[in-house]
C-alpha cells in the first residue's frame, strides 16, 4: 500500500466516524496528520493543518477541505500521484513553502518546488 | 542455435544523452572554475550529451542562454561566480524562458543559497565535490520530467 494511501484511509475514517465535527475530533485529527508526516517537517504540516482549518470554516465544506488535505499528505509524503489542485491551490502550497523553506531539508524542497513549477505556479 | 548476432551486446545500452528521437539533449555548462566546468562537460559526453556552450559567469550565461534559445536543453549552473551570480542568472533565464530546466551546482554548506536557487524555480541541485553517477542521475531527472 502507497504511504500516501495510508494516510488517506486514515483521513478519511476520521470523517466516516465522527459524527458532530466541533474542536476535540478536529485534534483527533491534527495528531492522525502529524502522526503520519513524522518524518516531514512538523512546522509545515502545521501550516498546511492550520489552512485546512480555515478551509473548514470559510467555506463550510470540511469534506472538500479533507480531499484538499488529502492531496497535500501525498506531497508532503513525496508520493503525489496527480490529485486534483487548483491553480490557487498551487500558489498557495508555494507560499506557505515558501515561509518554511528554511526549516525543510534540500530534497523536500526540490520536490515540492518542481511541482509548483510544472504546474505554472512559480510566480 | 543462436548466432552471435541475436544476443544484444553489452554496450547497447542507449546513453543517458541521447533522446528518444536519436538526437543528443543539448547542455550549456555555467562554472566559473575551468576544472568543473571542464569535470561537467566530460561526464556528460561520456554519456553521449552535446555540450552545446560553455560560460565563465551569469551575464555570459544569460546572454548565451538567449542566443541559442530554443536550442538548449538543459542547463548547469554554478551558484558562486563573478559578475554575475547563479542566482541572478537563474532568474534572468527564468525570466526570459519559464520552461528553462537549470541545476544548480553548489559547494557544501551553501544549503541556503541553493533553497533560494530552488524557490526561483531551478528543477534541481548537486553537491561538489561532483559525483559522476548523481551528476547523471540528477540531469535525467530534470530531462524527463
Ligand atoms: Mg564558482
Amino acid at each position: 500500500m502507497r504511504i500516501a494511501d495510508k494516510l488517506a484511509d486514515e483521513l478519511q475514517e476520521w470523517y466516516d466516524t465522527c459524527k458532530d465535527i466541533g474542536i476535540r475530533e478536529y485534534d483527533k485529527l491534527r495528531i492522525i496528520w502529524l502522526r503520519n508526516l513524522s518524518g516531514s517537517v512538523k512546522g509545515l504540516a502545521d501550516d498546511f493543518f492550520r489552512e485546512f482549518l480555515s478551509r473548514c470554516t470559510r467555506n463550510n465544506d470540511v469534506q472538500a477541505a479533507l480531499r484538499w488535505l488529502i492531496v497535500i499528505g501525498s506531497i508532503l509524503l513525496q508520493d503525489y500521484n496527480n490529485g486534483a489542485l487548483t491553480h490557487e491551490d498551487w500558489v498557495q502550497i508555494r507560499e506557505i513553502v515558501n515561509s518554511s523553506a528554511d526549516t525543510m531539508s534540500l530534497d523536500e524542497l526540490t520536490y515540492i518546488m518542481q511541482l509548483v513549477v510544472e504546474h505554472g505556479a512559480l510566480n | 542455435m543462436k548466432t552471435k548476432d541475436e544476443f544484444p551486446a553489452i554496450n547497447d545500452r542507449k546513453p543517458d544523452g541521447i533522446k528518444p528521437d536519436g538526437t543528443p539533449y543539448r547542455i550549456m555548462v555555467v562554472d566559473d572554475s575551468m576544472f568543473v566546468a571542464k569535470q561537467i562537460t566530460q561526464i556528460l559526453t561520456s554519456e553521449g550529451y552535446n555540450v552545446v556552450a560553455q560560460a565563465a559567469d551569469g551575464l555570459q550565461a544569460v546572454e548565451k542562454y538567449k542566443e541559442l534559445y530554443p536550442n538548449i536543453d538543459l542547463v548547469t549552473m554554478d551558484i558562486t561566480m563573478p559578475n554575475m551570480d547563479g542566482l541572478t542568472a537563474l532568474q534572468k533565464i527564468i525570466e526570459f524562458d519559464k520552461n528553462a530546466k537549470v541545476v544548480m551546482i553548489s559547494a557544501l554548506g551553501k544549503q541556503d543559497l541553493v533553497k533560494q536557487c530552488l524557490l526561483a524555480g531551478a528543477k534541481n541541485y548537486i553537491v561538489k565535490p561532483l559525483d559522476r553517477k548523481k551528476v547523471l542521475e540528477r540531469i535525467l531527472y530534470v530531462l524527463n520530467k
